[in-house]
């Protein structure tokens, strides 16, 4: 039990978020979430070109129009620091917080919306507790307030809670285990077929 | 009046644009530019004429001038030249700018393509833009495209925002209407014009370069500092025109989001309040900026007078560019003319770039008098300062004169000169900014300028016209001075010996401009102004305040 794990979809796991905050931006999600999830640092690149004005006749403003962004740089958040372990990850949450200009140098995308394998194990409630404080603390370093932030801490680990019961009820019905691990990529393959390195996408400003 | 009662009252849009006038004196400067390169390289590549051939005076060697035709057609062919990449760099930047865009109607956004569609409808443009979206934009916006079939792109965050309600939607609206006052005011041509401007002044500039650096190779005569000399003129010409062409935009952005935030300006305060949260401050990249910096835009958002506030670094590159174009036009002239016209030249330049010049000068000292409430004589003789400094200046940096064989160009940086063309500036300063004041004491909240302008502009023109024809005869008559006392053969003549020949000259250009009917209109100009203005003033002191008094915006 304590080797299985779970391959879990970055832009799955952000639509079910945003299946439950914003639900009017569900339609949208695609358009709006895609060059987060193809792209982990854009929402950093965008904002620095935007903040000398973007070109001419833009609108040049940065506004915070939807939650989508957010919604995608913290689940990516989360899905990072589970997947290397939770426990080595969030021991390091202030430095990787304080060390937002180290991240602007990554250049390599480290989920691009994939699957992302997370043991079984980094889902339990104990360890769940430990990743909603680190996305929260996350979200209000992106700028999100922290009655919101606490929200969507609360939202995405719903929804890694909704994915471990998920697993946890497959394994009382007796599933083999290949079979289980091949229904969860077969379902997180829909919306990101192509496995890749994990990540933790830039802050959209 | 203090500045924020000011502010709360003025109808910004009864002034006009001191920033229009400078971007028509940059467009004039560089189309000058380009026509005098053209030209020139027609010259040299054009077959000699025999059958009109003449003897030179100086002996019995045949002249044989340059075919008129050939010189015509190679000028339009050189003026093609120059002019086509800044076209072909805008269509392609603009496709760049539209391509892999989704159409607004195929997308999610159902409710926000109906509000756009609406507003769109009620803002009666000229031509409707296609809607797209631009998924990379986030929650931005632009208007892009060719002038005549613009798109309008936006953001998905920002369509997002529609469906919200509320503030949200609010700020949705105005960031929309912004994008549309930028089609209402036709600034995608002015873009165009922009663009192609800039590029011309590059494409130009580097086949300069390029000249001086062959002559410099084959020995004919350029030395190294002629080289750097070259180097440092295109560059500082570009970045001029660049400075020029980024203030031009800057003003855009902010007579949009006036014009966009009218029907809400508490959405447009939101919206830029939030927008511009965390973008750079510095204050030197600002003049490099397509965008004003975030806290200037909020703060016209908050106080829309603040568009009338002048300050130092934008009338030095008035100046300079009309430093630019008088000895471009100068050279341009004296080369067309014959030896019976070419007195008449520096007439004529000083007239044709003073005129705008002097516009320029008291567009920009009403607008801000306006602003500040005041001018103090500390204001006036930085001003004068500025100005002398960006005359001189500009004049040195002209291009085509040094290259096509002119030794000396450029106002003479001779001590008299300078002083006298810095009195002259503070006194039309100064007389301009009292025809405002005298105005502004009886309409503060600017609701007659019209009137006021009326009156005012044509006198400020023939003042103006009038001082820059003798300040600029004065300055290329002792440059002539100073060429020809360069010859061998005239070392001795009286005026090359001479200890001042600046003051000599001075006599001399007095002497030509004593034309009585002249001084006549100057002087009335002079006096008359400033008096109908007060006379106007005083007819309508006691009468109650106009109804229709609007605030500052529309």
């Amino acid at each position: 039990m304590r080797d299985a794990a779970v391959a879990i979809s970055h832009a799955q796991l952000a639509r079910g978020v945003v299946e439950r905050l914003a639900p009017d931006e569900t339609a949208s999600f695609e358009l709006i979430a895609q060059p987060y999830l193809d792209d982990p640092s854009f929402g950093g690149r965008a904002a620095r070109g935007r903040g000398r004005g973007g070109p001419p006749l833009a609108s040049g403003l940065d506004l915070a129009g939807a939650l989508t962004p957010t919604v995608v740089v913290v689940t990516g958040w989360a899905l990072g620091a589970l997947a290397q372990g939770a426990a080595a990850e969030l021991a390091n949450q202030g430095a990787r917080l304080t060390g937002s200009l180290l991240d602007r140098f990554r250049r390599e995308p480290r989920t691009g919306g994939a699957a992302v394998s997370v043991p079984v194990a980094e889902l339990a409630p104990g360890r769940l507790g430990a990743v909603r404080d680190s996305v929260r603390a996350k979200a209000e370093a992106l700028g999100v307030g922290p009655d919101r932030a606490a929200v969507l801490a609360d939202a995405v680990v719903g929804e890694l809670a909704l994915l471990r019961e998920e697993n946890e009820e497959r394994d009382e019905s007796g599933e083999s285990r290949e079979n289980r691990d091949h229904t969860r990529t077969e379902r997180a393959g829909r919306n990101a077929p192509d496995p890749g390195p994990e990540a933790v996408p830039e802050p959209p400003r | 009046m203090t500045r924020h009662d000011t502010n709360g009252q003025i109808d910004v849009r009864a002034f006009p644009s001191d920033l229009t006038l400078l971007f028509l004196l940059l467009a004039a400067s560089v189309l000058a530019g380009d026509f005098f390169f053209a030209r020139w390289l027609a010259e040299l590549q054009a077959p000699v004429d025999c059958s009109r051939a003449s003897y030179a005076p100086s002996g019995p060697v045949l002249s044989c001038p340059k075919d008129a035709g050939a010189v015509f057609t190679g000028t339009l062919t050189g003026l093609f030249q120059v002019l086509v990449p800044g076209v072909a760099g805008f269509a392609f930047a603009s496709r760049l700018r539209i391509r892999r865009h989704v159409p607004l109607e195929t997308s999610p956004f159902r409710g926000a393509a109906e509000t756009v569609r609406a507003l769109v409808a009620a803002a009666a443009l000229p031509a409707s833009p296609t809607l797209l979206v631009g998924q990379r934009l986030r929650a931005g916006a632009h208007v892009a495209g060719p002038p005549g079939r613009p798109h309008l792109v936006l953001g998905p965050e920002l369509l997002a925002m529609h469906d919200k309600g509320g503030s949200a939607r609010r700020v949705f609206d105005v960031v929309v209407r912004h994008e549309l006052a930028h089609l209402q005011a036709r600034d995608l041509w002015l873009h165009f014009l922009v663009t192609v401007l800039r590029w011309s002044n590059m494409y130009a500039g580097a086949f300069v370069l390029f000249a001086v650096i062959l002559d410099l190779g084959h020995g004919n005569g350029a030395t190294a500092s002629d080289l750097l000399a070259a180097v440092s003129r295109v560059v500082l010409l570009t970045l001029l025109g660049e400075l020029i062409a980024r203030a031009f935009l800057r003003l855009r952005e902010h007579e949009a989001d006036l014009r966009g935030g009218a029907a809400d300006r508490e959405a447009l305060i939101a919206a830029v309040r939030d927008g511009v949260a965390g973008q750079s401050t510095a204050r030197l990249g600002a003049w490099l900026r397509h965008h004003p910096l975030g806290a200037d835009r909020l703060g016209v958002a908050l106080a829309p007078g603040r568009i009338l506030a002048s300050s130092p670094g934008r009338l030095f590159l008035g100046a300079t560019v009309a430093g630019v174009l008088f000895e471009t036009l100068q050279d341009m002239l004296r080369r067309a003319a014959d030896d019976a016209g070419k007195p008449a030249t520096t007439l004529v330049t000083g007239v044709v770039v003073g005129l705008p010049l002097t516009l320029f000068l008291a567009f920009a000292l009403w607008r801000h008098h306006w602003y500040g409430g005041r001018t103090g004589p500390g204001r006036l003789v930085a001003t004068a300062g500025v100005l002398t400094a960006g005359v001189a200046g500009g004049s040195h940096l002209a291009l085509f004169t040094q290259v096509s064989g002119f030794s000396e160009s450029g106002y003479p940086l001779d001590p008299l000169l300078l002083a006298g063309l810095f009195c002259g500036l503070l006194l039309l300063c100064a007389w301009t900014t009292a025809l405002g004041a005298l105005h502004h004491r009886t309409d503060p909240a600017a609701t007659r300028m019209p009137a006021f302008l009326t009156l005012a502009v044509p006198a400020v023109s023939v003042v103006g016209g009038w001082l820059f024809a003798l300040l600029w005869t004065w300055a290329a008559r002792l440059q002539g001075v100073r060429l020809g006392c360069a010859a061998e053969e005239n070392r001795t003549v009286p005026l090359c010996l001479s200890g001042s020949p600046g003051r000599d000259i001075a006599v001399s250009v007095v002497e030509t401009f004593d034309s009585v009917p002249v001084l006549v209109v100057v002087i009335l100009a002079a006096v008359a102004a400033p008096l109908l203005i007060r006379a106007g003033g005083r007819a309508r002191r006691g009468r109650p305040v106009a109804p229709d008094a609007r605030d500052t915006v529309e």
